[in-house]
C-alpha cells in the first residue's frame, strides 16, 4: 500500500539494472525452487535465461517482478529493491492469461501506464499518446479495438509487449514469449525485443529454446535451480554446462566447429532438435 | 396500447407496490455492476457464502433494534477480511475455508433467530425478501449506501480492471492488492445487504451473477458489460413485479425467474457467442 | 466434436416449461371466493388427527399423598383457563413461552420431556398449534392429548357467522381435524367468543374430573365461577361495541384471527393483511393491494396488528392508507405486568382498542 501512494523511486543510475545475490527461495517442505544464485547485469542487454522444466525460470522472474519473495538473499534493481519500483515488467506465459476477458487490445497496453496515470484519475491524452506510440512499435495500431481473444499468438504476445512499453519499463522479463509462434512471429517479436533493448532496457526472456538463445541473445543464464553458468552464450553452452543442467536429457556430440546438440528440453510434444 | 400501459402503471399506484419498484430497481442495478466482477472472477461461490455468512449479523441488529443493515454490514466485513486471512494460513482450500464459515455462519443465524417469537415470518422474510414491506427509511439507506458503492467502484475502475484481468500483473505494476480486494469484497458484502430485503438470502447470488453473466455473452467490453448488465437488471425487476401482482406470486423469485429466462434466452439466441451462432459456425467450417 | 447443441437446448426449454408449469399450476394464499363458504366437509383426511383423545377415554390417575394432577396446556391462554378451573388441584404447565406465536411455535427438547411426563396434553386443536403437530402425533402414545375446542361449532374460512342451519352444517371438531388446511379449513381462533371459553371449561371440568374423581365437585365448583365471569364479559362486550357507530364497524386486522370475534359481536371482518389463519404465509402484491383497496373504499378506521406477530406489513399497509395502527393481543397473553396477563384482562384490552379505534373520527 505504501508505494500506491509514494511517488516511484528515482533510479540509481550507477547501479547496475539487476543484481541479483545469493537469492533463494524455499519451499515449507524444505526442498529449494532456487538456491543461491547470484548474478549482476551490466547495461542494456538482451539475456536469455534457460534450464529444463522446474528450473525455476518463472520462479526467477517472479521474484525479480516482486510477486514473490525469497527466503534469503537480495534482489536489486538499480540499487533498490523491486517493491519499490514500477519500472518491472512481466509478461507470463501466454496459457495464463484470460482471453475471454472483456478488454480491448487498446485497454490492455493502458494497464501499464496505470501507476503513471495516479489514483482517482482518469487516462489523459499523453497517456493515448504513449499507447498508441507502443502500439506503433508493435505494429498493432490497426487492431487497438479489437477484444484480446481475437487475436493470433504472435498478434496477443506484442500487445504485451506494447504494455510493457507503454510502462515506461527499463527491465521486461518476458516468460516463454515464443513458444507456438511460427518463425516469421518470432522474427517479429525478437525485433521488438531488441529495440527496447537499444532504448535502454534490460530484457530477459525465458526460454525453452537452446538454439534461439545461443544466435540470438547478448547473454544467457543457465539454471538448474541453482545457476549453473552466466556469459555470453559460447561460454554458457559449452557440453559439460549443458550435461549439467539437463543431466541425462541432453546428449552432445563433437563435431569439427561446434557441438550437435541432441536434447528433450521442454514441454510434452516438443521434438529433439539440433543446433548447427 | 392503452391497455398494456395501463395495466403496467395500475400497480404502481398502491405505495407498497412502488416502494417495492424503487428497491428492486435499486437492487437491479447496482447487483449487476458488482455481479460483473463476481463473473469475471468466479467469485460466485464467495458471493452467495457471504451472502449467507450475513445472517447471523442481519439476525443480531434485528434481536437488538438496530437497522438491519449495520449488523450485516459489519458481519459482511468481518467475513471478508476473515476469509481472506483464513485461507492465507492453511492449506486447506480456500472453497472449503468458505464453505465452513459459510455453513457456520448461518447456522448461527437461525439458532439465533429461532430464539424469537416470529422466527418462521422473520426467516421467510430473510431468505426469500420482503419486497412489499420496504418503507420509506429502508429506500432512503438503499440508495444512500448504493451511492456510496457506485462512486467507489467508479473512482477506483481502472485499478479493479487490472486486479480482475490479471492479480499477477497488478502485484508487478506495484497496484495495492490486498487492500483493493478488501474493498471489492466489502462492496459486494454492502450490495448484498442492501439486496436481501428485495430478494432475500437465498436470491441474492441469482441478482448478482445472472444478468452479468448474459451481458458477458453480449458484449466483449466491459463497460457495455456492467451497463447491459444493469439494464437487463432493472428490466426484470420491474416486469418480475409486475408479473408477480398478476399472477400472484412472491416479487422476489418473480425477479430472479425473469432474469434466469433472459440467461437462457441469450444463452441460446447471442450473436456469435450463443448456441444457435455457434453450431451455425461449426457446420460452415466443416 | 459430437454436436450437442439440440439435446441441450431441449434440456433447457424443458426444464423451463416444467418449472412455468408448476407455478401456474401451485397456488399461493388463495382469494376467498363463495365456492368456501359451502365448503365440503369430508376433506382429504389426515391420519394425524387420530392421535386425539376424548375425556371419555382416559382413565384415572393414581394420586397418592401430596401428588397433584400434572397437566400440560399449550397456548398461554389455555393455560390460563385450566389455572382457573384447576387451581391449586393440578400442577399446570403452560408450554408456549409468553409472547410466542403459537402458529409457528417449534417445541424443545426440554419441551418433548414436560409432554411425556403430563397425565393429559390439553391443547387448543383445529390446527392452531401447526408447527408443534408432529410432535403430538409422536406424544400420543405416551400421553393423551385432548383439544379443548372439541365442542365448539366451527367456522370455515371467509364465514363471518353462523347465519346457517345449525342442524345440518355443524361442523365438529372432527370434521375440522380431516379437513386441515390453513387456506381453505376452519378457523381455530375461537378464544375471542367467550362463549366458547364456557365450552372450553366444560372440557377441561370433564376431563379434571375423569382423571381425578376425588376432585371433581371442586373442579365444577371453580368452572362454575368462573362461567359467571364469562358471562359478565359477554355482556360487557356487547355494551361497549354498541358504543361504536354502525358504520365503523369495520376490522382490519394482520391476519384472520377475527372471525367468532366479529360473528358473535355484530362487527364486519374487512380483510386481513394476511388472508390466512396462520402468521406463518405471506401475502401476494395483489391480496395487499385488494386489502388496501378495501380500507380506502370503506373508509376504515385503523388497522389492528397483533403483538406476537412481524408488523411490517400492516405498518406499509397503514401508513399507505393512513390510518392508525393498533396492537392488539392475539395468540398470547402479556406477562403479568402488562395489561393482558389473564383471558378477561386481554379481552377487556382489545375491546377497549377496537372501541377507541373505531370510534374515533
Amino acid at each position: 500500500m505504501q508505494t500506491f501512494l509514494q511517488h516511484p523511486f528515482d533510479h540509481d543510475q550507477d547501479a547496475p539494472p539487476l543484481r541479483v545475490r545469493n537469492l533463494s527461495l524455499q519451499y515449507d517442505s524444505g526442498g529449494y525452487a532456487l538456491r543461491d544464485i547470484s548474478f549482476s547485469l551490466e547495461g542494456h542487454k538482451l539475456t536469455a535465461v534457460v534450464g529444463p522444466n522446474g528450473a525455476g525460470k518463472t520462479t526467477l522472474f517472479k521474484l525479480i517482478s516482486g510477486t514473490l519473495h525469497p527466503t534469503s538473499g537480495s534482489i536489486d534493481v538499480y540499487g533498490e529493491g523491486p517493491g519499490k519500483h514500477v519500472c518491472i515488467a512481466y509478461v507470463p506465459q501466454r496459457s495464463q492469461v484470460d482471453w475471454e476477458f472483456p478488454v480491448t487490445v487498446r485497454e490492455v497496453v493502458m494497464m501499464g501506464r496505470i501507476r503513471k496515470i495516479g489514483l482517482f484519475r482518469w487516462p489523459s491524452s499523453r497517456d493515448w499518446d504513449h499507447v498508441q506510440a507502443a502500439l506503433i512499435r508493435v505494429g498493432m495500431e490497426k487492431f487497438s479495438d479489437r477484444q484480446i481473444g481475437a487475436l493470433s499468438g504472435g498478434q496477443q504476445q506484442r500487445v504485451f509487449l506494447a504494455q510493457a512499453i507503454s510502462q515506461e519499463a527499463e527491465v521486461v522479463l518476458l516468460d516463454e514469449p515464443l513458444t507456438g509462434l511460427d518463425l516469421p512471429s518470432q522474427d517479429a517479436i525478437f525485433d521488438i525485443m531488441q529495440s527496447m533493448r537499444n532504448e535502454g532496457a534490460a530484457v530477459l526472456v525465458a526460454t525453452h529454446d537452446l538454439n534461439l538463445a545461443a544466435e540470438h541473445f547478448d547473454q544467457a543464464l543457465l539454471l538448474n535451480r541453482q545457476l549453473i553458468s552466466f556469459g555470453p552464450p559460447e561460454e554458457v553452452f559449452k557440453r559439460d554446462n549443458l550435461i549439467n543442467a539437463y543431466g541425462a536429457q541432453v546428449h552432445v556430440l563433437s563435431g569439427e566447429d561446434h557441438a550437435l546438440v541432441l536434447a528433450d528440453t521442454c514441454c510434452e510434444g516438443e521434438e529433439p532438435h539440433t543446433h548447427g | 396500447m392503452d391497455e398494456i400501459l395501463a395495466a403496467i402503471i395500475t400497480p404502481f399506484q398502491y405505495g407498497f407496490m412502488l416502494r417495492g419498484l424503487l428497491a428492486a430497481l435499486i437492487v437491479g442495478v447496482l447487483c449487476p455492476v458488482l455481479g460483473s466482477y463476481v463473473v469475471l472472477r468466479g467469485m460466485a461461490f464467495l458471493g452467495d457464502a457471504l451472502a449467507h455468512i450475513i445472517l447471523p449479523g442481519v439476525v443480531i441488529a434485528f434481536l437488538l433494534g438496530w437497522p438491519l443493515s449495520v449488523g450485516a454490514l459489519a458481519v459482511g466485513i468481518l467475513a471478508a477480511l476473515a476469509i481472506g486471512a483464513i485461507s492465507k494460513s492453511t492449506e486447506i482450500k480456500e472453497d472449503s475455508v468458505i464453505g465452513i464459515v459459510f455453513a457456520g455462519a448461518f447456522a448461527l443465524g437461525v439458532a439465533l433467530l429461532s430464539m424469537q417469537r416470529s422466527y418462521a415470518v422473520d426467516l421467510a422474510h430473510i431468505l426469500f425478501g420482503d419486497l412489499l414491506g420496504v418503507a420509506d427509511a429502508d429506500l432512503w439507506l438503499m440508495a444512500a449506501l448504493g451511492l456510496i458503492v457506485l462512486i467507489t467502484v467508479f473512482a477506483f475502475y481502472k485499478e479493479f480492471l487490472v486486479l480482475s484481468f490479471d492479480p499477477v500483473l497488478a502485484t508487478t505494476l506495484r497496484l495495492p492488492v490486498d487492500f483493493l480486494q478488501n474493498l471489492l469484497l466489502v462492496l459486494l458484502a454492502i450490495v448484498i445487504v442492501i439486496s436481501i430485503q428485495a430478494v432475500g438470502v437465498a436470491l441474492v447470488l441469482a441478482m448478482l451473477i445472472t444478468p452479468a453473466s448474459a451481458a458477458y455473452l453480449l458484449t466483449r467490453r466491459l463497460p457495455v458489460m456492467m451497463a447491459l448488465a444493469a439494464g437487463l437488471g432493472s428490466v426484470s425487476a420491474v416486469l418480475g413485479l409486475l408479473l408477480s401482482f398478476y399472477i400472484n406470486i412472491a416479487s422476489g423469485p418473480a425477479i430472479v425467474l425473469l432474469e434466469t429466462l433472459v440467461f437462457f434466452l441469450v444463452l441460446v439466441f447471442a450473436p456469435g457467442r450463443g448456441l444457435i451462432a455457434k453450431r451455425r459456425s461449426r457446420k460452415s467450417a466443416a | 466434436m459430437k454436436n450437442n447443441f439440440p439435446s441441450f437446448t431441449i434440456l433447457i426449454i424443458s426444464s423451463l416449461l416444467i418449472s412455468l408449469g408448476v407455478f401456474a399450476c401451485s397456488s399461493g394464499p388463495s382469494v376467498p371466493s363463495d365456492e368456501d363458504q359451502h365448503h365440503d366437509a369430508n376433506q382429504s383426511t389426515q391420519a394425524g388427527e387420530a392421535y386425539l383423545s376424548h375425556p371419555g377415554d382416559l382413565s384415572a390417575v393414581n394420586l397418592t399423598g401430596e401428588d397433584r394432577l400434572v397437566i400440560v396446556a399449550t397456548t398461554t391462554i389455555a393455560a390460563d383457563i385450566v389455572s382457573n378451573i384447576g387451581v391449586d388441584q393440578i400442577d399446570l404447565i403452560g408450554l408456549f413461552p409468553l409472547g410466542s406465536d403459537p402458529h409457528t411455535y417449534e417445541p424443545t427438547p426440554a419441551d418433548y420431556q414436560t409432554m411425556v411426563n403430563a397425565d393429559v396434553i390439553l391443547i387448543n386443536g383445529v390446527g392452531l398449534e401447526e408447527f408443534l403437530e408432529p410432535t403430538l402425533e409422536q406424544i400420543s402414545s405416551d400421553t393423551p392429548i385432548v383439544s379443548l375446542s372439541a365442542d365448539i361449532d366451527l367456522l370455515e374460512f371467509g364465514e363471518t357467522s353462523h347465519a346457517h342451519d345449525s342442524e345440518e352444517e355443524e361442523h365438529t371438531e372432527e370434521e375440522a381435524e380431516e379437513g386441515h388446511d390453513h387456506d381453505t379449513g376452519y378457523d381455530p381462533h375461537v378464544w375471542f367468543d367467550p362463549n366458547n371459553i364456557k365450552l372450553w371449561a366444560g372440557t377441561i371440568v370433564d376431563v379434571l374430573s375423569t382423571l381425578d374423581p376425588d376432585n371433581a365437585d371442586v373442579y365444577r365448583a371453580n368452572s362454575e365461577a368462573y362461567n359467571e365471569q364469562l358471562t359478565e364479559l359477554d355482556l360487557w362486550i356487547e355494551g361497549q361495541v354498541d358504543q361504536i357507530p354502525p358504520e365503523n364497524r369495520e376490522l382490519v386486522t394482520d391476519h384472520q384471527a377475527f372471525s367468532y370475534f366479529t360473528a358473535r359481536y355484530d362487527l364486519i371482518m374487512i380483510g386481513a393483511v394476511i388472508p390466512a389463519y396462520s402468521t406463518s404465509a405471506d401475502p401476494s402484491a395483489q391480496e395487499l393491494a385488494v386489502l388496501e383497496d378495501s380500507i380506502r373504499e370503506l373508509d376504515v378506521k385503523a388497522v389492528f396488528v397483533g403483538t406476537s406477530a412481524n408488523p411490517t406489513l400492516a405498518e406499509q399497509a397503514a401508513r399507505d392508507t393512513g390510518v392508525q395502527l393498533l396492537p392488539l393481543f392475539t395468540g398470547s397473553l402479556s406477562d403479568s405486568s402488562g395489561p393482558a396477563a389473564t383471558y378477561l384482562e386481554l379481552m377487556h384490552y382489545n375491546v377497549n382498542s377496537i372501541v377507541d379505534g373505531l370510534s374515533g373520527s
